[in-house]
């Protein structure tokens, strides 16, 4: 008999989501399906705005990763109509995106994912959570939400709100940041950089406790899309770079995308397969988000995350990854990339200069893309305007998209480890830190 | 005894359930409640018997009705979150997406409303409630004009030709003493028709309300209509679509 494996909602996922694994007879895996919610409507009804709102309107897209929602519209519109932002705006924003990259990582890590590795996989799932997580380990939950504050904070005295934002305009900044409000931020930076390096120690103890697992479930070869700036990791500008499961990189800039990334509507699912066009569909098939982020990276921005990707390419053996598990790793080199990426950027008196926008701007037709990285993947908006700076067409790609042919092809390839090798019987597993 | 709470998410962007999330009052939230369900960030799948439920997002999807049901029966007091479940929200922009209020299925004790609600407001009210005390944001005094720091004279008057929903560059800058109301400036702020909660983040920044706060009025169609009656829309103004209704349909009733 076939028998079916749902799981309705998925748990500790921003959004909604569903997963079903289908097993034939033979006791082997037919089908697996990833279901995630679109993008509601969003590219349809932006369509006869002015471009200049459109900014407004997409942070409401996802409350996780708003900024990127903010921004990347933004540097649409100003590719669109020709827009060149001064420096010290280009600052503020990449500060904007590294404050939500750190406090979105630490959520992740602290609220999602700890929980299954700190209490181990077998533990009853009403304690399975980061509520219980801070009841038994008060020091790294009180130090889990200092930082997730310090993030948020960050993001609301940059961005306006901290949750869909509003400073960022077509043509750069509102304003830069007041001097005694950074004077705030600077005065715990260290505090918040110790506390990341704490972090990476509880991290990398996860890491060679469940070495069993990281290093044998979900290996699986893909391609990977993520960005860089001429080959350094950047979350907010730089071209497009896909790399191959072998390792060969090649960049695009980010208006010849769709060169690069095509969409394959498979049979059974109603979510549609990015691929890479040149490998063709199912062979191109590619991951994004943090693992894939420094799959691209030549090397990271700043020095402690560079050593720290370093570390991790030589612990594994390889420079492109294709360790699922990993995929936690490198959340945290990112987010020790953040923290000192808004340390050097706090220290930069750019931030506080009110020369953070320029007053040339004038619609014209054409169209336009902005790229950034997102928490969970690349994000892309293509935006047409006409003559009047209305929005005609919006193409929007987000991490979700890049990321369910991914998503399933490694679900397949553990759905096969977990119910037709039984795969999991023989892993070593650690005692659980918190029992 | 600790109150039991459900936190739940129809459809929305999460962003509420991250404003709960860093709420400098969170621990403190932890610590006097006892959550009993909370996808968000917890594997249990079964709804029980509850205190509080909150609920995020708006109605979009028939299964989202049978779970309001359930919630409403397993709970003592229920509350939207958010201006999606309070008012429908910015999925009201779509004609072809249904985006209702969580009121319109069940009956609820109340709305924290905002797009995200204002960490201060969300915090006052949730420690409101687990002390068992009423909460009445949800009942709207004052719009945002009454307390705006642009109000200067009278808000009635309205003479200037409005042409602009979007101020240009040059005149998005911090307010400061002598900056004008935007209706004054010709430039479309929906405060008088919005209610007050929001401590006037996007004026305060340069930038004209758009209404994530909600309407002001239990009879929003109404207070539109005389809110337009007020001004003078030019005409590219008055044919642009989905200013009025960006977090609520326009027949929005409660
Ligand atoms: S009210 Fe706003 S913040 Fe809350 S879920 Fe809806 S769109 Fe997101
Ligand atoms: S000013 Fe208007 S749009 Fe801005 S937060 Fe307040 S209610 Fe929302
Ligand atoms: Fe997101």
């Amino acid at each position: 008999m076939v028998k079916e494996i749902e799981v309705e909602p998925i748990t500790r996922l921003e959004g909604h989501g569903g997963m079903r694994v289908v097993l034939g007879d033979d006791g082997k895996v037919q089908d697996v399906q990833f279901n995630v919610q679109s993008t509601r409507f969003f590219e349809k009804f932006v369509e006869g705005r002015y471009c200049e709102q459109v900014p407004r309107i997409t942070p409401r897209i996802c409350g996780i990763c708003p900024i990127p929602h903010h921004l990347t519209p933004t540097k649409a519109v100003e590719d669109a109509w020709g827009v060149q932002i001064p420096e010290p705006a280009r600052k503020l924003r990449q500060l904007l995106i590294n404050a939500k990259q750190y406090s979105s990582h630490l959520i992740h890590f602290y609220a999602l994912t700890a929980p299954d590795f700190l209490l181990g996989p077998f533990a009853d799932p009403a304690l399975r959570n980061v509520v219980h997580v801070i009841n038994k380990m008060p020091d790294v939950g009180a130090m889990a939400l200092k930082m997730m504050d310090f993030g948020q904070r960050l993001c609301a005295a940059v961005g306006g709100k901290a949750i869909h934002p509003i400073a960022a305009i077509v043509g750069g900044m509102k304003k830069p940041l007041d001097e005694d409000v950074r004077d705030k931020f600077l005065g715990v930076i260290d505090d918040q950089i110790e506390m990341t390096k704490k972090t990476v120690d509880i991290a990398l103890k996860v890491i060679d406790d469940y070495w069993d697992v990281v290093a044998n479930v979900g290996v699986v070869p893909t391609y990977y899309v993520g960005m860089t700036k001429n080959g350094v990791h950047d979350i907010y500008e730089g071209d497009i770079r896909i790399v191959s499961p072998t390792g060969e990189k090649t960049d695009y800039a980010p208006q010849r995308y769709l060169e690069a990334l095509g969409e394959h509507i498979p049979e059974h699912s109603y979510a549609t397969h990015m691929y890479y066009k040149p490998a063709g569909y199912p062979e191109g098939i590619y991951r994004a988000n943090c693992l894939a982020m420094i799959n691209c990276a030549d090397k990271m921005a700043t020095p402690l995350a560079d050593e720290a990707l370093k570390a991790m390419r030589e612990k594994i053996g390889t420079n492109v990854i294709h360790h699922t598990f990993a995929y936690h790793w490198a959340r945290i080199i990112e987010t020790v990339e953040a923290i000192e990426m808004i340390a050097t950027l706090l220290k930069d008196p750019d931030i506080v200069n009110p020369d953070c926008k320029t007053l040339d701007v004038q619609p014209r037709e054409g169209n336009g893309v902005g790229i950034t990285e997102a928490p969970r993947g690349l994000l892309l908006y293509n935006i047409w305007s006409d003559a009047e700076g209305i929005c005609k067409k919006l193409n929007l790609l987000v991490a979700t998209n890049h990321n369910i042919a991914g998503i399933e092809k490694s679900l397949m390839h553990v759905a096969k480890q977990v119910f037709e090798d039984k795969a999991l019987d023989g892993l070593k597993l650690p005692d659980p830190w918190i029992k | 005894m600790k109150p039991k709470i459900l936190i739940s998410s129809l459809t929305g962007c999460s962003g509420c359930i991250s404003t709960l999330l860093s709420l400098d009052i969170f621990p403190q939230f932890l610590e006097r409640t006892k959550i009993i369900y909370f996808p968000f960030i917890m594997d249990v799948e079964e709804i029980e018997e509850c205190d509080i439920a909150l609920i995020e997002g708006c109605v979009s999807e028939d299964s989202q009705v049978n779970l309001l049901k359930k919630i409403r029966k397993q709970t003592k007091k229920v509350y939207s979150i958010g201006t999606c479940a309070g008012f429908g929200g910015i999925l009201s922009l779509s004609k072809k997406r249904i985006a209702e209020p969580v009121s319109k299925y069940i009956e609820i004790d109340g709305v924290i409303p905002g797009c995200p609600p204002p960490s201060k407001l969300l915090g006052n009210c949730l420690i409101k409630l687990i002390e068992n005390r009423e909460i009445d944001v949800d009942i709207p005094k004052k719009n945002l004009c009454a307390t705006c720091p642009l109000r200067g004279e009278a808000e009635e008057n309205f003479q200037t030709k409005i042409t602009q929903i979007n101020p240009n560059p040059e005149e998005i800058i911090p307010v400061e003493e002598d900056t004008e109301c935007f209706l004054k400036r010709g430039i479309l702020c929906l405060g008088p028709i919005t209610r007050d909660g929001c401590e006037h983040v996007c004026i305060k920044e340069g930038l004209p309300c758009e209404g994530c706060m909600g309407p002001v009025s239990k009879s929003f169609f109404s207070n539109t209509i005389n809110f337009i009656s007020l001004i003078h829309l030019s005409k590219k103004i008055r044919n642009y679509d989905g200013i009025f209704y960006r977090f609520s349909k326009p027949t929005f009733k409660r």
